[in-house]
């Protein structure tokens, strides 16, 4: 039977933000402001959830523009919060080794030379001193390695 | 023979591993019935604010940091005075058949109702009554949980690492820098990140020089004569009112030995009241300066402490060194140590590590809403729990092999409740920091370090989770003065103060017993959870046994440990703790007699709130079953 590998998708995208609910305290006798119930209608945390809002509008853009090439797995999003360096520091070197972006870009990226929040593309701080990134600016980078990976992969298969 | 403290955790570990692929995949696929192909609310309501669908490693990453803290270090340093037999077994079977199963059953049922909170699960499934109880739970919770948090820094502080003083609150300094160049100035995270942890570095060994004797302070100046003096004859004087005051003792100036320790105590209460008004200020402070970044800096204090003990352990067997045996009995049934029955007083003390209701809190508020499939539910729910109980066997092998035989021993921390219960929670915690910096010990990190590294890192967990919980509490004060129409009484300043006010009841020294009675109300919550999930699948004519056992266990444990208590309480004349023991005996029996109506009104009443895609009808959820590979 033949093995079917994953294909490499060609565009990664690590969008870091904190989560204001996983902010209240460390252990589970202070992550209780999960619950609504306890916080009422107040926020305490609403600059997080500011920046999760604004988040949340470029992960919707990537996923409504990009809905197929995520279907075949050309594209992945990652939401991750700072603080998972365990998950977040081998991602960042897997991107960098596997896109190669550069010495002075993937070396920014892996030694995390970026402010928070932040976007990451194939490697790539997207993102500049903690700006929102525009989601049309997200969607045309994105587009723009899809289209070149596109055109090298039509060159290669005539050639 | 000797036991061997690394044969016993990684026995631990294998069946805690063992129980994930068999337990844990039974109850998902004939239980539970975690289908693939079922969208998760991640999908159905994908907006990347909440409902993110998101990576298992990810996502088991957040939820670990979010249920992992000083829960399960706090709890087993207690209960190994009953031996290590006891609290190990508790550990994994607590784990394996009710923490885990209380975990994976809430993330499930919150997932079925699309990321709604496990509370507001509860209103549909039970009633209105059981939010009432729920929201009454969660506050005995928060109030208890910081007032012996509060209780333990102090004795920290005073009684055994004064060297950790300077770190911890310097640490707070650098966590606010970190805030102002992240969040402020916008400075990168990595070099903002390896500068604060280098100047925490640089604290730490500042506060192993200097410690801060501060119950030298309060003491009378011919003792502060006969201390310093002790200290230049080269007397270790510096690590803790009780190595000093045995100092005193053993050079024959007995009346200032007693001095000493008057002074520590007035000390310690000083250290409340300082702790308090750090909570009251920390709480409106807005989170960005302190609580934000201090808190990325604990996720790495965990991660570093947990990678430290994992390889201190693992060195220690392989070279065969002291600290691999366990010095401490299998069982310690001995009248004469004073404790309370082990039975139920183990089930109660080892609350997070074992089984902990809070866990449903992060379940269905946050967790559910980034599950990517059903069945990561099982990694995610199941797995986090079983790896927080490695954490648990990890913190009872510090404290029965680490410590050295010498704890064990007459005068020894563990030689008897006397010694453990009522000198305040700093005692546990001195016994997990003094063996787990062996345990570093034995990976290059020098004895005094290593306390210091621990002392902090426990404080540093305390005090994040104290400024939060003073918010919430604040929130909730606010919320209270609003509903009764008092809105010049809903500001922060004044609801900050009656939160610190909350907390500040209890904050006294009460000694284990406070503990007791966070972890009897915290099983209490774990209970609410358990008949939550039975009555779901009840609901849907599915086995509970596996979550109607364990919450039965749950109110058993929690009402026998509570008469007990309230008898002690009584003859003690402890008022406050009495108080609040009658209005958790109040609520156990409540939440019996809602479990009672519960299931009394049958399958129907109260419906399962789903929507079409979703029936549950058993013909879907056979084909469902049949998906999990």
């Amino acid at each position: 039977m033949p093995s079917e590998t994953k294909p490499v998708p060609q565009v990664s995208i690590i969008l870091i933000r904190e989560t204001a609910e996983q902010m209240s305290g460390s252990g589970c006798c202070g992550r209780v402001a999960g619950d609504p119930c306890l916080t009422g209608s107040r926020d305490a945390f609403q600059e997080v959830r500011r920046q999760q809002e604004a988040f949340g509008i470029l992960h919707r853009a990537v996923v409504e523009f990009f809905a197929e090439q995520q279907q075949r797995g050309e594209l992945t999003i990652v939401t991750v919060d700072p603080r998972n360096q365990p998950y977040l520091i081998p991602k960042l070197l897997k991107d960098v080794w596997r896109y190669r972006p550069g010495w002075g870009k993937g070396l920014c990226s892996t030694l995390q030379f970026f402010s928070l929040p932040a976007v990451i593309v194939n490697g790539r701080i997207l993102s500049r001193r903690g700006r929102l990134l525009d989601p049309d600016a997200l969607c045309h980078a994105v587009n723009e390695i899809l289209t070149v990976s596109k055109a090298q992969s039509l060159r290669q298969e005539y050639s | 023979m000797a036991t061997n403290a690394v044969l016993i955790s990684l026995c631990s570990f294998a069946v805690l591993i063992l129980a994930y692929f068999t337990y844990g995949r039974f109850l998902a696929r004939r239980i539970f019935r975690l289908d693939p192909n079922r969208p998760t609310p991640a999908h159905t309501k994908q907006d990347g604010v909440d409902y993110v669908p998101t990576k298992i490693p990810v996502l088991f990453g957040h939820h670990f940091a979010s249920i992992a803290g000083l829960g399960p270090i706090l709890g087993p340093a207690i209960a190994v005075i009953w031996g290590w037999g006891p609290a190990v077994l508790w550990v994994v079977c607590g784990c394996i058949f009710m923490g885990a199963v209380h975990d994976l059953g809430a993330l499930t049922v919150s997932l079925r109702y699309q990321g709604r909170s496990i509370g507001d699960v509860c209103s549909d499934l039970i009633g209105h009554r059981a939010r009432f109880l729920f929201l009454l739970i969660i506050f005995f919770l928060m109030s208890l949980a910081m007032g012996a948090f509060v209780n333990a820094i102090s004795a920290l502080f005073v009684k055994f690492h004064p060297g950790a003083i300077i770190p911890s609150f310097g640490l707070m300094l650098v966590a606010m820098c970190i805030g102002i160049a992240v969040y402020r100035l916008r400075v990168g995270l990595g070099p903002a990140t390896v500068v604060g942890l280098i100047a925490f570095g640089g604290l730490i060994y500042w506060g192993v020089q200097q410690p801060l004797p501060t119950y030298q302070w309060f003491a009378s100046d011919a003792t502060q004569q006969l201390l310093t003096e002790s200290r230049n004859a080269g007397a270790d004087v510096d690590h803790g009112s009780i190595a000093a005051a045995q100092v005193l003792q053993e050079s024959g100036h007995e009346s200032a030995a007693a001095d000493l320790t008057a002074a520590a105590t007035t000390a310690s209460r000083t250290w409340i009241y300082v702790l308090l008004g750090y909570g009251f200020i920390a709480s409106v402070l807005p989170v960005w300066l302190l609580l934000q970044p201090r808190d990325y800096i604990n996720s790495f204090q965990l991660y570093l402490a947990l990678a430290l003990l994992v390889a201190g352990l693992l060195v220690a067997a392989a070279t065969g060194s002291d600290f691999n045996v366990i010095d401490a009995a299998m069982i310690r049934d001995d009248p004469q140590m004073g404790a309370p029955r082990m039975v139920p007083f183990l089930f109660v003390t080892i609350a997070c590590g074992a089984v902990s209701g809070f866990h449903s809190l992060v379940s269905s508020g946050t967790t559910v809403r980034q599950l990517d499939r059903e069945t990561d539910a099982l990694p995610i729910g199941f797995g986090a729990m079983l790896t927080e109980g490695a954490l648990a066997i990890l913190v009872i092998m510090a404290c029965v092999a680490g410590l050295g035989s010498q704890a064990w021993e007459a005068g020894g921390a563990y030689a008897s409740w006397g010694g453990i219960g009522k000198g305040g929670l700093g005692v546990q915690l001195d016994a997990v920091i003094h063996g787990g910096a062996n345990f570093l010990s034995e990976v290059g990190v020098s004895e005094r370090f290593g306390q210091a590294f621990l002392a902090v890192t426990i404080v540093a967990f305390a005090m994040t989770t104290l400024d939060s919980a003073t918010r919430l509490l604040r929130f909730n004060v606010e919320e209270i003065f609003r509903s009764i129409k008092l809105e010049p009484l809903a500001n922060r300043y004044f609801a900050s103060l009656i939160a610190v006010g909350g907390i500040a009841l209890f904050a006294q020294p009460q000694g284990a017993a406070l503990w007791v009675l966070f972890g009897t109300t915290n099983q209490l919550l774990a209970g609410l959870t358990l008949l939550t999930v039975s009555l779901f699948l009840f609901k849907l004519r599915r086995p509970i046994i596996y979550t109607l056992i364990p919450m039965g266990m749950m109110l058993v444990m929690t009402a026998w440990a509570m008469a007990i208590q309230l008898k002690g309480f009584y003859k003690d004349e402890q008022w406050l703790l009495f108080g609040v023991s009658v209005v958790v005996v109040l609520m156990t029996t409540w939440l019996m007699i809602e479990a009672i109506l519960s299931f009394c009104r049958g399958r129907g009443g109260l419906s399962i709130a789903h929507d079409d895609e979703d029936p549950h009808d058993d013909e879907s959820e056979v084909v469902s079953a049949t998906h999990l590979g």
